[in-house]
C-alpha cells in the first residue's frame, strides 16, 4: 500500500498497481521492441540521452529487483512464523488451527496458489519482468540460482534466529531457575528472620511482663503497707494520748497536809510559885510567846504546802497539754507525710517501671535493628539476582514469597552451565547467620 | 504488739520503782516521827523533873542567905523564883518547838516526797507518750520513699 502523485493528486495505490505504473513509465517489457535501424537514426545527444535514460532505468530496476526481493524474503520469513496470516506469530498463537502446509506445497500454507505457480517460477517471472531481462533458459537458471541461494539464506537466517530463540530461551530457563533458586532461599532466610524476631520478642516479653506485673503488684503492696503503717501509728498516737490523759495524776501531796500546832506544856512550878507569892506573869508570858511562835511555823508551813499544790497543778497541766501538743503534732505529721509517702512511692516505682521500659525498648531495638538489617540484606540479595539473572518484564521484580519453606538448596541445580552453578552457590552462600549453608 | 506495749514495759517498771522507794521513805517518816514524839515528851519530862527536883535546893539556897524563911519573904526571893519558872517554861517551850519542827518537816519531808512520786509518774507518763509518738512518726520501714 502506498500514496503516489497521479495526475495532480494523491491516490492510494496498492503495491501491484504500484509496481504496474513503474513498469508502464520504466522497464522495457518482453514486448517491447526497438525498430531496427532506430538506434541508428538517433542524433548523438538523443544517443546519449537514451544511454542515460537506460542506465537509469536500469539502476531502477535494480532497486525494484532489491526491494521485491526483501519484500518476499519478509513476506516468506514472516509466513513461517505466522501460518494462518493472523498477524500472531506461530510460537505464541493458541488460535492457529489451520491444517499444516502440505509436503511440496506453499511454504506458507497458501492453498489458493496455482498449480503451475511455485514461488520460484513465480520469482523468475517477476524478476524477469521487473529487470526487463529476456526469458532465457540462461537468465532463468541465473535466476533459478540467486532465488536457491536466497531460500538457502533465508533458510540460514532462520536457523540462526532459531538458534539465536533457543539459546535466549535457555538462558532465559536457566536465569529462572537460578533466579527461582535464590528467591527461595531469600524466602527462607526472611521466614527465619521473622521467626527468629517474633522467638526474641518472646522472650523480652517472658523476661519483661512478669517484672512489669510483680513492679505493679509491690507497689501496690507498699502503698498498702503505707496505710497500715500510718493506721497504726495515728492508732497508737491515739491510744498513747487517751493512756497519758488518763493516767495523769492530780497534785494531791499538798492538800490537807498534816501540821501539828503543839501545845505548850503546863508549867509543874506553878503552885509552888504562887505558894511562896511570886508572879507568875512571865510564865505565861513566855508560854504564850512559844504558843504563837508554833503556830506561826505552822501557818508558814501550811501556806509554803498550798503554794507547793498549785504550783504543781501547774505543772500537771503544763504536762497535760504537753502531751496533747505531741499527740496532736504527731497525727499532723502523720497527715503530711502520707501524700509525700505516697507520692514517693509512685515516683520510685515509676522510676523502675521507665528504667525496665527502657530496657525492653533498647532490647527491642536491638532485635529490631537485626531484624531490619536481615531484611535489608534479603532486598540487597533479591537485587544481586535481579541483575545476575535478569528475568522477563512480566515476571515481578520482587516475587512474594511468604509460602517458601526454608527447604536448603543443595546438590545440582538443572540447566545451569557451571560457572552459573558456581555462581548461584556462591551467592546462596553469602546470606547472613539465618540461612542453611549449602555444602561445596 | 503495739509501740505503745512495746514502750510501756520500761516506764512501768521505773513506775513501779519509785513507788516502792516512796513507800520505803514513808515508813521510815513514820518511824521518825514515832521516834522524834517519844524522845520529845521525854525530853520534856526530863527537864520538868530536873527543874522540880532543883526547887528545894533553890529554896534552901534563899533560905541560908537569909532571904528566905518561915516569916521572910523577900523580893530577892520572888525574882529569883519567877526567873526559875520561866526558865522551865522556856526550856519546854524550846523543846516543843523542836518536837513540832521535827514533826512537821517529817510531814512535810513526806509531803515533798509524794508529790515528788507524783510528778515522777506524770513525767513518765509524758515521756512515755512522747517516745510513743515520736516512734510511731519515725516510719522507718518507710524511710527508702
Amino acid at each position: 500500500m502506498a500514496i503516489q502523485y497521479v495526475n495532480g493528486r494523491l491516490v492510494r495505490m496498492t503495491d501491484e498497481e504500484v509496481q504496474a505504473a513503474i513498469d508502464a513509465a520504466t522497464g522495457p517489457t518482453a514486448d517491447t521492441k526497438i525498430p531496427k535501424g532506430t538506434r541508428d537514426t538517433l542524433t548523438p545527444e538523443q544517443s546519449k540521452s537514451r544511454a542515460a535514460f537506460e542506465a537509469n532505468a536500469k539502476k531502477e530496476g535494480e532497486a525494484r529487483q532489491l526491494a521485491e526481493k526483501n519484500r518476499l524474503k519478509e513476506q516468506t520469513a514472516w509466513a513461517k512464523k505466522d501460518a494462518d496470516n493472523d498477524g500472531i506469530p506461530n510460537g505464541i498463537d493458541k488460535t492457529n488451527d489451520s491444517p499444516p502446509p502440505p509436503a511440496g506445497g506453499s511454504q506458507n500454507g497458501n492453498t489458493n496458489m496455482a498449480k503451475n505457480s511455485t514461488p520460484v517460477k513465480d520469482y523468475i517471472n517477476q524478476q524477469l519482468r521487473a529487470a526487463g531481462l529476456p526469458d532465457t533458459p540462461a537468465n532463468r537458471a541465473m535466476l533459478r540460482k540467486e532465488y536457491m541461494e536466497i531460500q538457502a539464506d533465508e533458510k540460514a537466517e532462520t536457523i540462526k534466529a532459531d538458534a539465536a530463540t533457543a539459546k535466549i530461551d535457555k538462558e532465559t530457563t536457566d536465569n529462572k531457575a537460578a533466579f527461582d533458586a535464590i528467591m527461595k532461599s531469600i524466602g527462607g532466610y526472611e521466614t527465619r528472620a521473622g521467626t527468629a524476631k517474633t522467638d526474641a520478642m518472646k522472650r523480652l516479653a517472658d523476661l519483661y511482663d512478669p517484672q512489669t506485673v510483680a513492679l505493679g503488684t509491690q507497689k501496690q503492696d507498699q502503698l498498702n503497707f503505707l496505710q497500715k503503717v500510718l493506721g497504726q501509728a495515728g492508732t497508737d498516737i491515739n491510744a498513747s494520748e487517751q493512756n497519758f490523759l488518763s493516767r495523769l495524776i492530780n497534785p494531791s501531796a499538798y492538800t490537807d497536809v498534816p501540821l501539828i500546832d503543839m501545845p505548850q506544856q503546863q508549867n509543874a512550878l506553878m503552885a509552888a510559885l504562887q505558894s511562896q507569892g511570886a508572879d507568875t506573869g512571865k510564865v505565861a508570858e513566855q508560854s504564850a510567846s512559844d504558843a504563837s511562835m508554833n503556830t506561826f511555823m505552822k501557818q508558814l508551813l501550811s501556806r509554803s504546802n498550798t503554794q507547793y499544790g498549785n504550783a504543781q497543778t501547774n505543772y500537771v497541766d503544763a504536762l497535760r497539754n504537753s502531751g496533747m501538743g505531741a499527740a496532736k503534732s504527731g497525727r499532723d505529721y502523720l497527715a503530711l507525710e502520707q501524700p509525700r509517702l505516697a507520692s514517693g512511692i509512685n515516683s520510685k516505682f515509676a522510676d523502675a517501671l521507665a528504667s525496665l521500659n527502657t530496657n525492653r525498648v533498647s532490647s527491642e531495638g536491638d532485635i529490631m535493628e537485626t531484624f531490619r538489617k536481615a531484611m535489608d540484606d534479603a532486598a540487597s540479595k533479591k537485587v544481586d539476582a535481579e541483575t545476575d539473572y535478569p528475568q522477563p518484564v512480566a515476571t515481578p521484580a520482587t516475587p512474594s514469597m511468604p509460602t517458601y519453606d526454608d527447604t536448603p538448596v543443595a546438590g545440582e541445580v538443572d540447566g545451569l552451565t557451571p560457572e552459573e552453578r558456581k555462581r548461584l552457590k556462591k551467592a546462596l552462600a553469602n546470606f547472613g547467620g539465618f540461612g542453611s549453608r549449602v555444602d561445596f | 504488739m503495739s509501740m505503745m506495749d512495746a514502750v510501756s514495759g520500761n516506764y512501768g517498771l521505773s513506775e513501779a520503782g519509785a513507788i516502792l522507794r516512796r513507800r520505803n521513805r514513808s515508813i521510815a517518816n513514820q518511824q521518825a516521827a514515832t521516834l522524834g514524839q517519844k524522845r520529845g515528851s521525854r525530853k520534856m519530862s526530863d527537864i520538868t523533873k530536873q527543874y522540880v527536883e532543883g526547887f528545894a535546893p533553890k529554896m534552901a539556897s534563899y533560905g541560908r542567905r537569909g532571904l528566905a524563911g518561915p516569916n521572910v519573904k523577900s523580893g530577892i526571893q520572888r525574882k529569883g523564883l519567877e526567873q526559875y519558872a520561866t526558865n522551865l517554861q522556856s526550856s519546854l517551850g524550846a523543846e516543843t518547838s523542836n518536837l513540832q519542827d521535827q514533826l512537821n518537816q517529817i510531814s512535810v519531808d513526806e509531803t515533798n516526797s509524794e508529790s515528788e512520786l507524783q510528778q515522777y509518774i506524770n513525767d513518765l507518763a509524758l515521756a512515755k507518750n512522747q517516745r510513743i509518738i515520736d516512734t510511731a512518726t519515725q516510719l522507718r520501714q518507710l524511710q527508702g520513699y
